[in-house]
């Protein structure tokens, strides 16, 4: 288990606007082993898109560098899911979820078999010739879960992916999330305002400050596998939770009266 | 019940659309196709009492029953037939080559930023040219005949589509190119897979709305040059003193524009997938 | 305007000295034989039914002004040297002595005519298009009130030099077979006329020649010059661009039995506002009797006007010879045309012919001249 599949060194994003330099994220350490689930929780603003979008390629750092260590180089590296415009309204649910498998080049005869494989496990049986203006949101995620899991990547990247979702929706995947990939364990890095939902998945979580974006602390996340809600129950539960919400209100509050001033 | 609510009691009960939907649905459907194509028919039963009672001047405003008679007059002995097969004709060939070089060149300024650095401005200056203006010069390139019209019809289209194509493709969201540039698509892919898809429900528009414009600027270049089409018709059936006929040939322009535009629109269709008829149900 | 007051001071000083002159150069004209034809530069006497005919006489006929002043509007298709005496009248003041305001109008004849027919228009100058014989026909109570001029003398049918040397020995059978450039419209439009007397002369149909339309004239006279056509319908001033030596003409623009053009008006004038009407002509007549008789591209005063009016110089006006202005309309005119636009399909839209008492009306031409 000590095998570190990402290492961020120093890692440093800046950008320009309006003429002054603004510094969204760093400097940052972090090493990621394989098969952790981190989460990343932090106030808005504070660059954790930013860290996804750079392990993901579609961005660069200004400062410091990520090296990844991949197991299977044949195999995709990563898959993001998205709070909104992940999937395209242009395909059907079955050429969503099957698009990974495209631009890899699969034949359409086995890669239909698997997105059928990985509609069905993550619950959107029968909606295979859909598009997605005929579904729900919820139904949506669950389809941008399945395009994420079919590509088999060594990485998961997720920014927010619940947010969209309303509250009784949000539990019901994140059940879904943890059923999935206790399947295949695969390194994940997870964003999310919300801390009890860090709690409820990660392995390790993130606690990041407002920006510039850094790393408050480095928590691990002691309950068992498989989790389920009855953790919440739980008086660490609570403990963690205060904990972690101490490390965040003073960064929020501070943006607060920064914004008050200003 | 509307009403002001000053009374005591407040009452909500069913109103008739709700104690039988499907009923109630169904006749708000035939009452609207009643009114559609009713209200057409009801105009032209006025022009015809208006023609018959004296209160328009039939001999500059013919009666619907004069103008159909000429309308199938000119049928019978060709000359409305020519006239709109040429005009068709035009048409077509101006209109296709205007949507295929201005889909060609506004994905390459959406796709390139030195294109679009070169051109973008360019462009824009010229679409503001009005192109009749520009059609003597059409005249003296092409000569006469069906050429400059064609051109003229091609060149306005072209305009319009350039501009909106190059803005869809610009304006694909962001997100849908990251969700595919994560999966490791190259420049091929992205194009077939995400940039044509999203850009092209905003294309379809330009290119439906185009084809109005398109009939319009063939029969009015018509009316002024040439000697061929619908709006030559037009134009010489009234240097003649022959209302009936140009009025007849003014309807038979509408009829094509409106079956024109009805195609378009429909074949627009099967390019965008989520659009698409269904022909079962799910 | 001090044209125009100029002009009233020229005239009261004239008509003091000519009053006897006038008076006995009336008479002298009623009484007097049939005028030869009209020639090139001399007189411009209009052979007018009842054997009137106009003077040549300047400031004839007097003017008679209305008890009330009354509006006239005439329409004009586009501004042309032919329609001289009405700008002239205007500019000289002698509708302002008749207590006539005049109103132009510009558009195309078919619309003019649409205004005439709504009694908008009191007046139409036009070319006897085959719009009018069908707006007659229509319903629409035309009546072709006055004519405008005789042939320009260097207009008609002009042939390549391969088929003759003047219209004199000019043979119109050579024509079969051969390509004429017309204007558009072809036999629609009455300014071929020569074209299709030619082609009667010779017992031929408009089918045994092609005709070729050119809305450029210049470029059908480009055309004639290197022989792509072998012949061409043409009038000033296109005919100055025609190469000495390559053409000649071969049949005047139209014979002095038939009028082409001229102005047209319905029976709302003829009938409900004759005087206006006559009194429209006497200026119209007064004008052509004073300024433009004779050679007129002499006179400096005429000449500066109509280059003003006309929005070109004295020299390009000169490039033509003087129009030859005749208010007559012979009968024969009628019969003439329509069968030339018979011959065209779908160009006369009723059956039965119009007959001359039923469209020409010279009675307000006549009774200006007259002084009634």
């Amino acid at each position: 288990m000590s095998d570190t599949i990402v290492s961020v060194t120093a890692l440093e994003r800046s950008f320009v606007a309006k003429q002054h330099v603004v510094h969204a994220l760093g400097p940052v350490d972090i090493d990621v082993q394989r098969g952790e689930f981190v989460a990343i929780v932090g106030p808005s603003g504070c660059g954790k898109s930013t860290l996804l979008r750079i392990v993901a390629g579609l961005a660069n750092p200004t400062a410091g560098k990520i090296l990844i260590n991949r197991a299977d180089p044949s195999t995709p590296l990563c898959s993001m899911v998205f709070q909104d415009y992940g999937i395209f309204p242009w395909k059907t649910v079955l050429a969503n979820v099957r698009f990974p498998l495209d631009i890899a080049r699969v034949p359409r005869r086995n890669a239909d078999e698997i997105a059928h494989d990985w509609i069905g496990r993550a619950g959107v049986q029968g909606f295979e010739s859909a598009y997605p203006a005929t579904l729900s949101g919820g139904m949506r995620q669950r389809v941008a879960l399945a395009r994420a899991f079919v590509a088999n990547p060594e990485i998961l990247l997720m920014d927010e992916p619940f947010a969209a979702l309303d509250a009784q929706l949000r539990l019901v995947l994140q059940q879904e999330l943890l059923r999935v990939w206790e399947d295949s364990r695969r390194t994940v890095l997870f964003v999310t305002h919300s801390i009890d939902e860090a709690l409820l998945m990660a392995d390790r979580i993130l606690v990041t400050s407002a920006r510039p974006g850094r790393v408050l602390a480095d928590i691990e996340v002691p309950f068992a596998r498989p989790r389920t809600r009855a953790v919440r129950a739980t008086v660490e539960f609570g403990q963690l939770e205060e904990q972690i919400w101490q490390l965040l209100k003073g960064g929020v509050e501070d943006r607060g009266t920064d914004n008050a001033k200003a | 019940m509307r009403g002001t609510e000053a009374v005591r009691t407040v009452t909500r009960a069913p109103a008739a659309v709700d104690l039988n939907p499907a009923r109630y649905a169904r006749r708000r459907r035939a009452v609207g196709t009643a009114l559609a194509w009713g209200t057409p028919v009801l105009l032209l039963l006025l022009w015809q009492v208006a023609a018959s009672s004296g209160w328009i001047d039939v001999r500059f405003f013919p009666a619907p029953a004069t103008v159909w008679r000429a309308g199938v007059a000119a049928f019978g002995n060709g000359t409305m037939t020519s006239a709109a097969e040429a005009t068709i004709a035009k048409l077509l060939i101006g209109y296709g080559i205007g949507v295929v070089a201005g889909l060609t060149l506004g994905l390459l300024l959406g796709l390139s930023w030195i294109a679009r650095s070169s051109l973008e401005y360019t462009l824009i200056a010229l679409y503001t040219l009005p192109k009749l203006a520009l059609f003597p010069a059409f005249l003296l390139i092409f000569g006469i005949g069906w050429t400059p019209q064609i051109v003229l019809v091609g060149v306005s289209v072209f305009f319009i589509v350039v501009l909106a194509t190059m803005t869809a493709v610009i304006s694909v969201e962001e997100g849908y190119r990251d969700a595919a540039n994560v999966f490791g698509a190259n420049h091929l892919q992205l194009l077939r897979h995400v940039i044509l898809p999203a850009a092209m429900p905003a294309i379809a528009t330009a290119i439906r709305l185009t084809a109005g414009i398109g009939i319009l600027v063939i029969v009015g270049i018509e009316m002024v040059s040439g000697s061929s089409g619908l709006g030559y018709l037009i134009f010489e059936r009234s240097q003649v003193f022959d209302p009936a006929t140009m009025y007849a040939g003014v309807i038979v322009a509408g009829l094509i524009g409106v079956i024109f535009t009805a195609l378009v629109t429909i074949l627009l269709r099967f390019a965008i997938p989520q659009q698409r008829p269904r022909f079962r149900r799910r | 305007m001090s044209t125009s007051t100029r002009a009233k001071i020229f005239r009261v000083a004239l008509i003091a000295g000519l009053l006897v002159l006038s008076i006995s150069g009336v008479a002298a004209a009623k009484s007097a034989t049939k005028p030869k034809q009209p020639t090139f530069y001399t007189s411009q006497l209009s052979v007018l039914p009842k054997g009137v005919s106009l003077s040549g006489k300047p400031q004839t006929p007097v003017a008679k002004p209305l008890k009330k002043t009354q509006t006239l509007v005439v329409g004009i298709p586009s501004k042309l040297e032919l329609e001289a005496p009405v700008f002239l009248a205007y500019d000289e003041g002698e509708f302002a002595a008749e207590h006539l305001r005049i109103e132009f109008v510009y558009d195309t004849v078919p619309d003019l005519l649409t205004l005439l027919g709504e009694n908008k228009v009191d007046l139409v100058y036009a070319g006897a298009q085959a719009a009018v014989f069908n707006a007659l026909k229509a319903g629409v109570p035309i009546r072709w009130v006055s004519g405008v001029a005789s042939a320009a003398p260097d207009s008609g049918l002009y042939m390549s030099d391969k088929y003759g040397s003047s219209a004199s020995t000019f043979n119109p059978s050579v024509l079969k077979g051969l390509t004429i450039g017309v204007n558009p419209g072809g036999l629609a439009a009455p300014s071929e006329y020569g074209l299709y007397y030619a082609l009667q002369k010779a017992h031929l149909s408009p089918s045994d020649i092609t005709m070729v339309p050119f809305s450029d004239i210049s470029a059908m006279v480009s055309a004639l010059n290197a022989g792509q056509i072998q012949g061409a319908t043409v009038g000033p001033p296109y005919t100055a661009g025609i190469t000495p030596g390559t053409a000649f003409q071969a049949e005047p623009g139209y014979p002095s039995t038939i009028q082409i053009a001229g102005y047209f008006a319905t029976t709302n004038l003829t009938v409900n506002h004759r005087a206006a009407g006559i009194a429209f002509f006497q200026a119209i007549e007064r004008t052509i009797n004073t300024y433009l008789h004779g050679d007129y591209h002499h006179n400096p005063i005429v000449m500066h006007l109509l280059s003003q009016e006309l929005g070109t110089t004295t020299a390009q006006l000169n490039e033509a010879p003087p129009v030859p202005f005749n208010l007559n309309v012979p009968s024969a005119t009628i019969g003439a045309l329509q069968q030339m636009y018979a011959s065209v399909p779908d160009t006369l839209l009723y059956t039965g012919l119009v007959k001359p008492s039923q469209l020409i009306d010279l009675s307000l031409v006549v009774d200006a001249a007259e002084g009634q």
